[in-house]
């Protein structure tokens, strides 16, 4: 699978498939923090040797910021990290709809449990 | 030359005083509102589902049905995805009223003597409601999100709006919501808002809109308050969004 199939995600979650909950862990290699919608890219290694980009989606900055904290500089590249979400329903499309981060010291943030 | 400079002090005089007042006048609302009449300072946030309608069964004329059809919303049973959907908010366009208040995003409503100003976070967007005793000007001009004149009735601020663009095409879509009920140019909203408790706002939206729809429709938004500031909110950041999904087909 070539990487520029790999970051796509929906604005809306209806792409995603909400009855399943996949765990991905991988270096990251962007975080893009902006409105309407954050975004976070990481390098998976797979079995085979090879690596793959996933693309993981997020809410808003002010959800992210007001309720974590988080901000521009919350993922570094090369920073190890798990995300937890809701799977792309479509086949070739490595990329979820965020629902929980577990960061390099075990912290996990559930990013769905907002006000 | 004199009475020029004493005009321009004068008239920085009066900015100075706006932007004092819109800071610490907030709270002072109730010295310029009439006795009784609601204090509706503060932040808020919907408390009512976004994915819902003014009435469950919406009376919509042929036009409206016909348009209905064709809205690809973000949200609610019919959800499109991002790149297939022509919901307004997805270019980051208006969404005008009541739509907005769907958006589960606060505003912030400032109280002055001769207007309530609502700032709202999504878009970075404000509203007037003009408390002057104005009049709609007699050529329209209509608007993304129209024009609005305001009165107190005892507890109750009644708020009418006119002119909001109505729905243009297919890719310029005008929705009363998130769901995909259309209005047109002809909608004349009226807003009946109150304060229910210390923590409650409620919001009576009645839509006129002959066009769309077959007798006024009529629905209780209900909002609460939240403690935080509103922040900066660029809906146009889309267009420099690396998840390329995140925005319709240009």
């Amino acid at each position: 699978m070539a990487a520029s199939n790999l970051s796509l995600a929906h604005h809306a979650n209806s792409a995603y498939d909400r009855t399943t909950t996949i765990s991905i862990t991988g270096t990251v290699t962007r975080w893009q923090f902006i409105n309407p919608h954050c975004g976070i890219w990481l390098q998976v290694s797979q079995e085979d040797g090879t690596t793959i980009e996933w693309a993981g989606e997020f809410q808003s900055v002010q959800d992210l910021y007001r309720f974590f904290g988080w901000n521009k500089d919350t993922f570094q590249p090369g920073d190890e990290v798990t995300i937890l979400g809701n799977p792309d329903r479509r086949d070739g499309h490595a990329s979820m709809w965020v629902s929980e981060v577990i960061f390099a010291d075990g912290t996990r943030v559930d990013v769905r449990n907002t006000p | 030359m004199q009475i020029r400079k004493n005009n321009r002090a004068a008239r920085l005089l009066a900015a100075v005083a706006t932007i004092a007042c819109l800071t610490v006048c907030s709270n002072a609302y109730s010295q310029y509102a009439p006795a009784g009449a609601p204090d509706l300072t503060g932040v808020w946030q919907r408390t009512f589902p976004g994915n819902s309608s003014l009435m469950e069964e919406m009376p919509m004329t042929e036009w409206a049905s016909e348009r209905f059809a064709r809205a690809k919303p973000l949200h609610g049973p019919r959800t499109a995805s991002a790149t297939e959907a022509n919901a307004a908010e997805i270019r980051c366009l208006p969404m005008g009223f009541p739509g907005y208040y769907y958006r589960p995003r606060p505003f912030e409503i400032f109280q002055l003597p001769d207007r309530l100003l609502m700032l709202f976070e999504v878009d970075n967007f404000w509203r007037v409601v003009h408390l002057d005793g104005r009049e709609f000007p007699e050529v329209p001009l209509h608007t993304w999100n129209g024009t609005s004149i305001g009165h107190y009735e005892g507890d109750t601020l009644v708020v009418e709006t006119r002119h909001i663009l109505g729905w243009e095409s297919e890719s310029n879509q005008r929705w009363l919501d998130r769901l995909g009920h259309p209005f047109s140019d002809e909608l004349v909203l009226t807003e009946r808002i109150r304060r229910i408790d210390d923590e409650t706002m409620e919001i009576e939206v009645t839509v006129d809109d002959p066009v769309a729809y077959s007798e006024p429709v009529s629905g209780t938004l209900t909002f609460g308050t939240k403690s935080y500031e509103l922040a900066e909110f660029i809906c146009n950041e889309l267009m420099l969004s690396q998840l390329p999904e995140m925005r319709p087909e240009q």
